[in-house]
């Protein structure tokens, strides 16, 4: 919200500085995030004073004028505008002077005329639209004086961040009335003392309003014969400090008194409603309805209305309607000045997706029992600047009295929660400053009722706060609380502790990777193209954009798309992880979706770094699948794991599913060429996912057991075996597993060989044997090595070489 | 052949006075290894004198196998000393070793700066005594709003634009809901930190429709203000530096009361303003910048999990992890983060433990 501080000043006389108020305001909880000056570019501007003003020498329609600006000579200047006259004070842009839109003012020859400066327009100003003519100043003014001095604009405006529940700060008495509090000063109620101007004539409208919840107070005044026509120069600046475009009086005023005491007004061109009735009624049914701005907007039913005796003429505590709006042959003017439920007001600009001045106050809630004041203040200055008749009376139709509340309050208990070094009187001091009402009670609390303007204070709780507030928090001494938690474990984990998918990450940056983080929502394309199955989706229902419609099912769109950019950025050699959650649809879950866990990694490029003694070589399944193998053994659990050929994943080529206890839980392969394209890769890719959350049960009641070795020496033996296409080494170490040989300790592949126009595999493996009670001889190991060979033989359809 | 020890020992003498003679012609560790066969291989020339032993004398054997023994330590020693010679030799020629060559280069894991920080944070807490809590991504309206005090129709919601999944299912736009999961399912004490994604219906050059947020509370009998102020202090000081200023004031959330937000002196101009001459960008020249919000837990978040306001009080805080490493790191685009281009991610070699 934008508050000018010299408007704040007429409501409370604060003398210090500047700085010292933001501080203030600040630490009030009025966050000032900016101070500026709304009129900053017109800052090299000053008055001049027309001494003579005679025709162009050599064109008819400019003039030559001599300008004096207090600086000893007068200036020759060039003025192309009907209304520049011998005698005005004006606004003129000396020579390197700026104006709006950064332009310079240079010294210029104009139909053979030197020119020293520019006589300006207000629009050329930013001060309004007017551009008929030159500006002309009014008032005794030193010429040389500058513009916004001269014009006493509001030069000091704060940008303060209002937080949802300071709705009655959303005006300067708002603000005016917490300085007041914080420094003491008096607070100076803006003139709205009425009833001396009113004539003998009655304001009589009969209001009808439907529900007493959605607008418990409606008031009208009327003025008749009021003169439309452009407010006085020094409300138009205001406006235009504040950031609303002065359009004529009678909205300017209520704009005005917006801004000024907070509370929305609408006028109505009397003479333009039919019958002369009002009504506050829902739509009830969907409807039409162009609101002021010209739009037309479509309405649900239970938008609520400011009715005529046959249509709609205001979309209630939004925006007037278009119809009746005020305009420059207006005589009789209807002056609203309502409450209306908070709730309903959101719920409808939320639904057209409007925010007005107006409807961003009625949200948070404007204060019912000011009301009377705010409609006479603006019915007192349409009558001084418009001249209006202001009928008697208000018509007042209030189904719902404004209720104050009763706060049972303990200062000791603000004082023990705020950790603070005060008396009781203290506390209740600083509510009293606050506008409330303090009664003492039997049982030695108090009765506070905050001012109808306050209302956010409806519990303790909020009046702790208040004194806090005042209090400064900053003076709140820090201590540190001893911690006195329960000695049982977790209170609340989804899937796996937080320090398990910790571990994992900092096993894929041992290995070498590096963590990517990327978003949880894709493009649905992206899941289909990948191969997903769309009935599992999580759609998002207000995507900021078609990339980030649906939730993935697929965690590795992260890093493929990851190495898509570095790719782009000609960086090489990625090796790219992430753990982040996929989602699924699941009819069981109390959100409708199953989050699950999920490691995913990606290889591209070369296997090792670019040195003088590695080999070229690129990355391929083996080293991805080593990994995964690698993060199961650290765990424990390597035995579970198992790895079957799938063609189940269309963008895996030489794809295999990764399963524990016969359950899948990922895959692993290389992407295939036909994907390549879309994620720009050039080279290979490996690619793997694995559900965390399943590798977590399967670990988390793992404990390490140590096993005693054996001391006696192990005995080598190598074996070479020719097999077919086909028969893959699973096969081949089951049936070494099955042949139960008794010393045999462990197997090693060692060497693996395809001869040139061959499809059979040579195959070197490396038993060790071993027994735990003695060492054994050549002979007996040569014995047992030459019958497992047998029994290969026997078993499957491998010979020796 | 020898007959009698006095031979013996003048062949062990010939032996010795040949062996320094050959020693002194030696100039390669391979002809020192000859010369050692020689002299003391299975059938080298002491062997041969030492055949003679069981020849002499039953009185004499003693004294002559001591002195064979003697001679050869002797050699033994010469031609270790003479090794040692030929090695600095060896060592002091030119070579081809290189030793300035790179040396067999490994490739550099990185955490993201993103788990780094959240890491650090939550080390801290962990330090002071909480629990790390998770929870679902996806939450319900109740949990991320309803239960926190935001009702539906209320401003309050307008300070997180959501993105719903429908109606009442949305992607949590605070770790917020963590307060509430953690606090039905434990009574109370409770000091639990909740670090975690969480989205929100915006996207420009400061918003990114996913970021990461810590959420921290703490709930006991008599937990004020005061402690508030200490433990944020604390940790500000811990994760910053002992020096940073930490200031609190006013603000507003719906489900704490009294709010505040917490601002650190800026770490990019140490609170000054201005870095060199120039006006600090990262603090608009106001020597403070906004790291979290916090307040006392509000008594119908309380309510909402069947705590009693009266008995117990407690605090909550959460705060955006990007801007604490954009901070702490001088990130200066937000986007970066989620690009994870290389040549960013390779700023982040090292590892919190």
């Amino acid at each position: 919200m934008l508050l000018s501080v010299k408007w704040l000043k007429e409501i409370t006389p604060y003398e210090g500085e500047v700085n010292k108020l933001a501080h203030v305001l600040t630490m009030l909880g009025l966050e000032v995030e900016e101070i500026f000056n709304p009129f900053e570019e017109i800052s090299d501007i000053i008055v001049g004073y027309v001494v003579e003003c005679g025709k162009h020498p050599n064109a008819d329609k400019l003039k030559l004028c001599k300008v004096d600006i207090a600086q000893g000579e007068l200036l020759d200047v060039v003025c192309g505008a009907p209304n520049v006259e011998k005698g005005q004070l004006i606004a003129f842009a000396p020579v390197g002077a700026k104006l709006p839109g950064n332009i310079k003012i240079k010294k210029a020859k104009i139909r053979g005329q030197t020119s020293y400066g520019m006589i300006c327009s207000e629009m050329e100003l930013g001060l309004s639209d007017d551009h008929s003519g030159i500006m002309v100043i009014k008032g005794n003014i030193q010429p040389g004086t500058k513009l916004i001095d001269a014009l006493d604009l509001d030069t000091c405006v704060f940008d303060i961040g209002m937080t949802p529940n300071r709705a009655d700060c959303l005006s300067v008495l708002g603000v005016a009335r917490e300085v007041a509090a914080y420094f003491d000063l008096p607070l100076n109620i803006p003139p709205c003392d009425v009833e001396k101007f009113e004539q003998e004539k009655k304001c009589e409208i009969p209001i009808e309003i439907e529900d007493p919840d959605d607008c418990p107070l409606y008031m009208a005044r009327i003025l008749e014969d009021v003169k439309i026509k452009p407010s006085p120069d020094w409300m138009k600046y205001r406006l235009v400090a504040m950031g609303v475009r002065p359009i004529n009086n009678v909205v300017d005023i209520t704009n005005y008194v917006l801004l000024e005491l907070g509370h929305p007004l609408h006028g109505f061109d009397m003479d333009l409603l039919k019958g002369h009735k009002i009504r506050v009624q829902r739509a009830k049914k969907e409807l039409e309805f162009t609101t002021l701005d010209g739009k037309q907007r479509r309405l649900s039913k239970d938008a609520l209305l400011i009715w005529d005796s046959e249509r709609p003429i205001a979309l209630a505590g939004i925006m007037g309607g278009y119809e009746s709006e005020i305009n420059e042959n207006t005589k009789n003017v209807l002056l609203e000045c309502a409450i209306f439920s908070p709730p309903l007001i959101r719920r409808t600009a939320r639904r057209l997706g409007i925010s007005t001045e107006a409807s961003y106050r009625f949200e948070r809630g404007v204060d019912q029992l000011g009301a009377e004041n705010v409609i006479n203040r603006a019915a007192y200055l349409i009558h001084r600047f418009g001249g209006g008749q202001i009928l008697k009376g208000i018509s007042k139709n209030e189904p719902k009295k404004f209720k104050l509340k009763n706060i049972p309050f303990r200062p000791k208990r603000a004082i023990s929660l705020l950790s603070i070094d005060a008396k009781s009187e203290y506390c209740l001091n600083i509510l009293n400053r606050l506008g409330c009402e303090i009664l003492p009670t039997d049982d030695g609390k108090y009765q506070v009722t905050p001012p109808s303007f306050r209302l956010d204070l409806e519990r303790e709780i909020d009046l702790v706060e208040e004194v806090g507030r005042f209090y400064g928090l900053e003076k709140i001494p820090a201590t540190l609380p001893r911690i006195t938690k329960s000695a049982i474990g977790r209170t609340c984990t989804h899937g796996v502790p937080y320090e398990f998918l910790y571990k994992i990450k900092q096993w894929a940056r041992g290995l070498g990777l590096q963590e990517c983080v990327t978003y949880s929502f894709v493009d649905k394309d992206e899941l289909i193209f990948l191969g997903e199955d769309g009935s599992e989706f999580v759609p998002v229902a207000n995507p900021l954009s078609k990339d980030q419609d649906t939730m993935r099912t697929l965690v590795v769109t992260g890093v493929l798309n990851a190495l898509k950019t570095n790719i782009h950025n000609f960086n090489q050699d990625i090796r790219l992880f992430e753990i982040a959650r996929a989602f699924y649809k699941d009819l069981y879950s109390e959100t409708g979706v199953r989050e699950i866990n999920k490691l995913t990694m990606a290889l591209h490029g070369n296997r090792y770094p670019t040195n003088w003694s590695l080999p070229r070589q690129s990355w391929d399944f083996y080293d991805l699948k080593g990994m995964v193998e690698n993060l199961f053994k650290i765990l424990g659990i390597y035995d579970k794991l198992k790895l079957t050929s799938t063609n189940k994943y269309n963008f895996l080529d030489k794809g295999a599913e990764i399963l524990i206890n016969n359950i899948e839980i990922g895959f692993l392969g290389t992407l295939r060429k036909k994907y390549h394209k879309q994620y720009h890769v050039k080279t290979g890719v490996v690619l793997a996912e694995l559900d965390i959350d399943k590798i977590y049960s399967e670990y988390k009641d793992k404990q390490i057991q140590f096993i005693a070795w054996s001391k006696y020496p192990p005995v080598f033996r190598d074996m070479t075996i020719v097999c077919p296409e086909g028969l893959t080494y699973e096969e081949i170490r089951h049936c070494l597993e099955s042949s139960k040989s008794q010393l045999l300790e462990e197997v090693d592949l060692i060497d693996l060989y395809i001869p040139e126009n061959s499809q059979e595999k040579r195959i070197t493996l490396r038993m060790t044997y071993r027994d735990p009670k003695r060492t054994l001889t050549d002979r007996e190991v040569d014995k047992v090595h030459s019958n497992l060979g047998k029994y290969l033989l026997e078993h499957l359809p491998v010979r020796f070489p | 052949m020898v007959r009698n020890a006095k031979e013996f020992l003048k062949k062990l003498e010939e032996l010795k006075s040949k062996f320094s003679e050959s020693i002194g012609k030696i100039n390669s560790i391979k002809e020192l290894e000859e010369l050692k066969v020689k002299f003391l291989g299975r059938k080298g020339e002491l062997a041969k004198i030492m055949k003679a032993l069981p020849g002499l004398a039953k009185e004499d054997k003693p004294m002559a196998g001591k002195a064979g023994n003697e001679t050869k330590n002797w050699i033994e020693d010469l031609l270790a000393q003479k090794k040692e010679i030929l090695e600095q030799t060896e060592m002091s020629k030119p070579s081809s070793f290189d030793h300035t060559l790179p040396g067999r280069e490994i490739w550099s894991g990185s955490l993201h700066p993103i788990t780094i920080t959240i890491q650090e944070i939550c080390s801290v807490f962990v330090s002071l005594g909480y629990e790390i809590v998770t929870g679902p991504e996806i939450e319900t309206d109740f949990y991320n709003f309803e239960a926190l005090n935001i009702p539906k129709d209320h401003p309050a919601r307008d300070m997180q634009d959501t993105l719903y999944i429908s109606d009442n299912i949305l992607l949590r736009t605070h770790t917020s809901p963590l307060q509430i999961r953690t606090m039905l399912n434990t009574k109370p004490p409770v000091a639990a930190i909740a670090p975690g994604k969480v989205y929100r219906r915006d996207s420009d050059l400061t918003h990114s429709p996913m970021f990461h947020q810590i959420e921290g509370f703490l709930v006991d009998k008599d937990v004020n203000m005061g402690d508030l102020r200490g433990t944020l202090t604390y940790f500000v000081q811990h994760i910053f530096s002992k020096d940073t200023k930490v200031r609190f004031r006013p603000s507003f959330f719906p489900f704490t009361e009294p709010s505040a937000e917490v601002d650190i002196s800026c770490v990019i101009c140490n609170g000054t303003g201005f870095v060199g001459n120039e006006p600090c960008r990262v603090c608009k020249q106001t020597g403070f910048v906004e790291i979290l919000g916090c307040g006392l837990i509000d008594p119908k978040v309380f309510e909402s999990v069947g705590y009693d306001p009266e008995a117990y009080s407690g605090f909550a805080f959460g705060l955006g992890v990007e801007r604490v490493a954009m901070l702490k790191y001088g990130i200066n685009d937000l986007r970066l983060f989620f690009e994870n281009d290389t040549r960013f991610l390779n700023q982040f070699l090292d590892f919190p433990v």
